[in-house]
């Protein structure tokens, strides 16, 4: 089973965001609580990153920011070709690179089923 | 406060230097007090703009340094880091010393020294300024982050590939009358965009944007001197008015905001120093804007008031930012062709405005520029500084 993906409601306005936060991008509040992320969501859009920071082997990158029904937003990686602005896509949390040996985990965005 | 103006300004070449970092900005202090006669015993301060020297050049306490380069002792010094923001930043620090009535003459020095890395290391330095875990860990990079935000910019107000080269060739146009630009290079629509090799000289670099949209990796450095306007007369005949300041911050992770393509922060600072200026944007003579990728040449000209939001692109494409047009932009070359080095480039900007309207800009020379405008763009979009500065 993979791990849900991270969601971080505001107690006190509900603001989401998919990154733990201290405080409240909205309201300053300082309570959060977990939240569920729907399966899938919109991309907002999307950019392919041919010349890579070092620490990248691989030829080329997509990156894309999507935005789920409700209003939270997530980058992550673009796993298939084609993929526009407006594309619904399938949300996963998964391990996206290694760092010393441990795997680091991050949102990617399939084609949806 | 008091009025600060500018007395002298100067620049190195940027290029890529074999020069250490304090230096380089050694240098960059030097041929701004090169323009000027002045008894150096009297810089109070020195304030030093740098973004990497931790990074890219191991080094730490860059601005006691930078003093001890200069030999200016007992000075005050400070180093400010605000990313690609911090000349702009330094500017001001000083600018509020001098406003305040606790310094009447101080030194600005900005300079970067980002070449001493490999492309792929100097990537990633920049690359640092973005959210830890909610950007960076994708290997994002400053040109895809601008390329994210191109595709819905484009998108959403019809701006084409070949407005975003209109940008490039208009820069490195101007480029070729500014003997300290990094690139001089004439490039066309046909070379970079049309011909079947344009995809090997102009290559992706992150989609939308290819390599002509985005400004080379260089060293360099540019420094100010500031002082109170009630004594400027003494050093020069020509002073030029720092009239406004303003600055406005944004959410770190680009993403959060409510709409992407709206750049708030550039809004706001705008406003803010037209404000303080008593001038609007239909004023300004001449701009230099943060131009790091083409697009945001085009979408800050829009966010700071000087065309509506989806007219920017129009104005490019009726000649409107040319030398020559009604509000040239980016005489100097822009970052785009007068290069990058982060910690300078706000800096840079305050010099070529500075030369514009003393009428010391050569063949590049704005005619009758009397009121001028500079934006520095910290990370993407979330640190903001822009200038308005008058011709005395
Ligand atoms: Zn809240």
């Amino acid at each position: 089973m993979q791990p849900a993906p991270p969601a971080y409601k505001c107690s006190n306005c509900g603001r989401t965001t998919t990154y733990a936060r201290l405080r409240c991008l909205n309201c300053r509040g300082e309570t959060f609580e977990a939240a569920a992320l729907p399966d899938t969501a919109t991309l907002l859009t999307l950019t392919e990153i041919h010349q890579l920071p070092v620490g990248f082997d691989e030829r080329f990158l997509r990156v894309g920011i999507v935005e789920f029904a409700g209003g939270a937003r997530a980058m992550g990686w673009v796993t298939f070709e084609g993929a526009e602005t407006g594309t619904q896509v399938e949300v996963r949390w998964e391990p996206i690179r290694d760092s010393d040996g441990e795997p680091v985990y991050g949102f990617a965005f399939y084609p949806e089923a | 406060m008091r009025d600060v103006a500018i007395i002298a300004a100067g620049q190195t070449k940027f290029a890529r230097t074999e020069w250490p970092l304090i230096d380089l900005l050694v240098e960059g202090a030097r041929t701004a007090l090169a323009d000027v006669e002045i008894d150096e015993s009297i810089i109070q301060a020195v304030v030093v703009a740098n973004m990497g020297a931790g990074i890219l050049n191991h080094q730490s306490g860059v601005a006691s340094a930078v003093v001890d380069g200069l030999g200016l002792f007992p000075a005050h010094a400070e180093l400010v880091e605000n990313g690609p923001a911090s000349g702009a930043s330094a500017v001001k620090m000083a600018f509020l010393g001098i406003a305040a009535g606790y310094y009447d003459v101080v030194l600005v020095i900005g300079g970067e020294k980002m070449r001493a890395v490999n492309g792929w290391e100097s990537t990633d330095f920049v690359a640092t300024l973005t959210h830890p875990f909610a950007e960076y860990i994708y290997g994002v990079t400053l040109p895809s982050m601008a390329g994210l935000f191109a595709r819905l910019y484009m998108e959403k107000y019809g701006i084409t590939p070949e407005h975003l080269a209109m940008v490039a060739i208009k820069n490195h146009n101007n480029a070729m009358f500014n003997p300290e630009a990094h690139v001089q290079q004439r490039i066309t629509m046909e070379g970079i965009l049309h011909r079947p090799e344009a995809v090997v000289n102009n290559p992706i670099v992150a989609d939308p944007l290819r390599m002509f949209d985005c400004c080379p990796v260089s060293d360099g450095a540019a420094g100010l001197v500031l002082c109170a306007a009630e004594r400027a007369g003494q050093f020069t005949d020509k002073p030029v008015l720092i009239a406004g300041v303003g600055q406005a911050t944004d959410t770190h992770v680009v993403h959060e905001r409510e709409d992407p393509t709206d750049l708030k922060a550039v809004t706001l600072a705008s406003e803010q120093a037209f404000k303080m200026a008593r001038v609007g944007p239909d004023q300004v003579d001449v701009a230099e804007l943060h131009d790091a990728f083409t697009i945001l040449e085009i979408a800050e000209s829009e966010h700071a008031g000087f065309f509506p939001k989806g007219e920017g692109h129009k104005a490019l494409e009726r000649g409107e930012t040319q030398i020559g047009g009604k509000l040239p932009i980016n005489p100097s070359g822009g970052l785009k062709a007068r290069g990058h080095p982060v910690g300078a480039t706000g800096i840079a900007q305050l010099v070529e405005i500075t030369k514009q309207l003393r009428g010391d800009a050569g063949q590049r020379q704005v005619k009758k520029a009397k009121t001028g405008f500079t934006l520095n763009f910290g990370g993407f979009g979330n640190n903001v500084l822009a200038f308005v500065l008058k011709k005395t």
